[in-house]
């Protein structure tokens, strides 16, 4: 069932400055969905607009089957987690967890008891008295979170809440934000421009670009059926390498204007090696990083430096390579950037997921027979 | 054969002392002259931030500290500056507060100052809140707002002299148009320290909206988004997050205002010259 629906949204500011333009989205109830895109794309606008704090210059957007259209931020039972964690710095830590509970007339006896238990929930009874300038960033993000849950909202919208965190933290309340998804099983909208917490926390990816929706599914989906070079490029660390087709490259179709392979598909060989039946390119090891548990190796190549992970750590490469891309392993896109064949393979979206999957774990095990070859 | 007994105590294999690496360094005697400097070094550090702001505790000490002290010690003396001081207590003081023109003055000077404190600081307040927004009519409105504060006070007590005139004044030439009679500004003992006050408020309010503005500007947008999502209405928003938030600046607003309240003197002499119940403490001083 659709949680939320956005029909045709637009937001401009000034006259040319159009940020969303005809934006569909269906958001479905219980779903964790993450708006991702880089700077700019108008995630925050489009989460904000939900929220109701900034209002859309054309289209809807609809809730639970009735239209959002000049109703107030506070009516449409929703909470919002800001970045900057906008918690009241006036009031200590009960009165901004408070604040929202006591506007909705909640009886005193109620209030007190729903704050015992959500400060026992994050960890802050002890907090209560402090003033939120007293607390560290991962206390204040807790204290947002309290407020927001405390309300009981149907929908939890998320604004980068963990971009003013150290990596440590971030991944600690990663988990405990998927912990809490599966507790409330609420609908949660999370934007960020961090493609490794869309990909571990959402249920639902929405990426954007230049406020157009570049593709909406799953994590596993979005990872192994880039619908277009963008997302190709945008998901996944290092990104997808994307050759220009100049029709020397064997064994590609001729409509294909962009080949792409992940990182992690490349088969490092030595510059001897020449792999018949799958696509081959002579280059230089121009660097290596040692990740722990792979190696990432920057290759410089007639199409461009690519990037090519090898999780042989015994071995290690320099100067002349020659880079081996499995057939299968391929992405082709056209001269607009869109994947060919995508459509067909959405058709069978649902046997994509698993077919993906086991080619993933047939091409380590086939790199690793490549390697023990060489 | 590999013994892991050896390896783990090296030291009591086969009964042999081996000398520890890294012997246990034995206390030295204490060098007094060293702990000497030592002391003196580290008392020098701790002096030298006090030796660098000690001309300005000295001035500061020689002409703000000393005379208040002072001040408050001659209070307990009979003296006319030439006399002998003779130690009276608390006597001045009593003397001061059974005298009705001093109880009287003090009372006109705290209605001034009360009123226009709350005055300013409301109406600035209600000015700041609706120029707070940064448009080009606001930046513009906002320096019409201050342009009284620029203007001396003689000046701007001469033309409300003339504006509060009872018979020709523009206000009540204006009160005649609706219907109101005419006030006797200045002339009224009653209402004489409250038209004071007006000319007063008329003159501080822009520097004070100036100030509130800038507070209200540095509040981070994003509380009254939180605020609006907390379901607050607009009073309560006011009242909970904007008030809170500037409270500082209000506290300093309020402060300069009772200070430049109590030493009111301008006004006073130009437009009543005291009279009509309009004796303030510095005019009492200088009368």
């Amino acid at each position: 069932m659709n949680k939320i629906k956005l029909v045709d949204v637009k937001k401009s500011y000034e006259k040319d400055n159009t940020v969303i333009e005809n934006l569909n989205l269906n958001i479905e109830e219980g779903s964790f969905t993450v708006l991702l895109g880089p700077s700019g794309c108008g995630k925050s606008t489009t989460l904000r607009m939900i929220a109701g704090l900034e209002k859309e210059s054309g289209g809807e957007i609809i809730m639970d089957g009735n239209s959002m259209k000049g109703v107030e931020p506070g009516e449409r039972d929703i909470a919002m987690v800001f970045q900057n964690y906008a918690l009241y710095p006036t009031m200590t830590v009960r009165e901004n967890i408070e604040f929202g509970l006591k506007n909705n007339r909640v009886p005193k006896e109620e209030r007190r008891k729903q704050i015992k238990e959500i400060g026992e929930v994050v960890g802050l009874t002890e907090y209560m008295k402090r003033r939120p300038q007293s607390l560290s960033g991962g206390q204040r993000q807790r204290v947002a979170l309290a407020r927001a849950m405390v309300k009981n909202p149907s929908v939890f919208l998320m604004d980068e809440p963990l971009s003013n965190l150290d990596a440590k933290l971030r991944s600690q309340l990663r988990t405990e934000l998927i912990e809490l998804h599966h507790r409330l099983k609420t609908t949660f909208i999370y934007v960020t421009h961090d493609q490794v917490e869309a990909m571990s926390m959402g249920t639902d990816i929405v990426l954007l670009n230049e406020g157009k929706i570049m593709q909406k599914g799953s994590p596993l989906e979005i990872y192994n059926n880039p619908a277009n070079v963008f997302t190709a490029q945008f998901i996944g660390t290092p990104p997808m390498n994307i050759l220009k087709n100049d029709g020397k490259l064997l064994k590609v179709p001729k409509e294909a204007a962009y080949i792409g392979f992940r990182p992690e598909h490349g088969i490092l060989q030595k510059s001897d090696f020449w792999m018949d039946g799958e696509l081959s390119l002579r280059g230089k090891v121009v660097t290596h990083e040692m990740l722990g548990s792979e190696v990432l190796y920057k290759v410089e190549t007639d199409y461009g430096r690519i990037n090519v992970k090898a999780f042989d750590l015994g071995t290690q490469f320099e100067g002349d390579v020659v880079v081996c891309i499995p057939q299968e392993k391929l992405y082709y896109f056209n001269d607009k950037e869109e994947r060919i064949a995508y459509a067909e393979e959405k058709e069978k979206k649902s046997l994509a997921g698993v077919r993906s999957s086991k080619i993933t774990r047939s091409s380590q095990q086939e790199a690793g027979i490549c390697m023990t070859r060489v | 054969m590999y013994d892991e007994s050896v390896m783990e105590e090296p030291f009591l294999d086969e009964g042999i002392l081996i000398e520890p690496l890294f012997p246990k360094k034995e206390k030295e005697k204490e060098n007094t002259a060293a702990v000497w400097r030592k002391k003196a070094a580290s008392l020098a550090k701790k002096a030298i931030p006090y030796g660098m702001i000690a001309p300005a505790m000295v001035v500061f000490a020689v002409f703000m500290i000393y005379p208040i002290a002072y001040m408050i010690y001659l209070s307990f003396f009979k003296w006319n500056m030439l006399s002998e001081k003779v130690w009276i207590g608390f006597g001045n003081f009593k003397k001061l507060f059974t005298d009705a023109e001093f109880l009287e003055v003090l009372t006109t000077t705290v209605k001034f100052m009360a009123g226009t404190v709350a005055g300013t600081i409301i109406l600035a307040l209600l000015l700041a809140l609706y120029l707070k927004r940064n448009t080009k009519i606001n930046r513009f409105l906002q320096s019409v707002v201050f342009a009284p504060y620029i203007v001396s006070l003689v000046s701007v007590a001469f033309i409300f002299m003339w504006m509060m005139d009872s018979d020709l004044g523009l206000l009540n030439y204006i009160l005649s148009f609706v219907g109101i009679d005419p006030v006797r500004w200045l002339d009224d003992p009653k209402v004489a320290i409250y038209s004071l006050v007006l000319v007063n408020i008329w003159k501080g309010v822009g520097y004070y909206t100036l100030i509130f503005v800038s507070a209200l500007q540095s509040i981070p947008p994003y509380l009254y988004e939180a605020a609006m999502l907390d379901r607050t209405g607009r009073m309560k928003t006011f009242f909970k997050i904007t008030l809170p938030m500037i409270s500082p600046t209000l506290f300093f607003v309020t402060l300069t205002g009772i200070i430049s309240g109590f030493k009111v003197f301008e006004t006073i002499s130009i437009m009543t010259g005291g009279g009509n119940k309009t004796n303030t403490l510095v005019f009492n001083i200088y009368e």
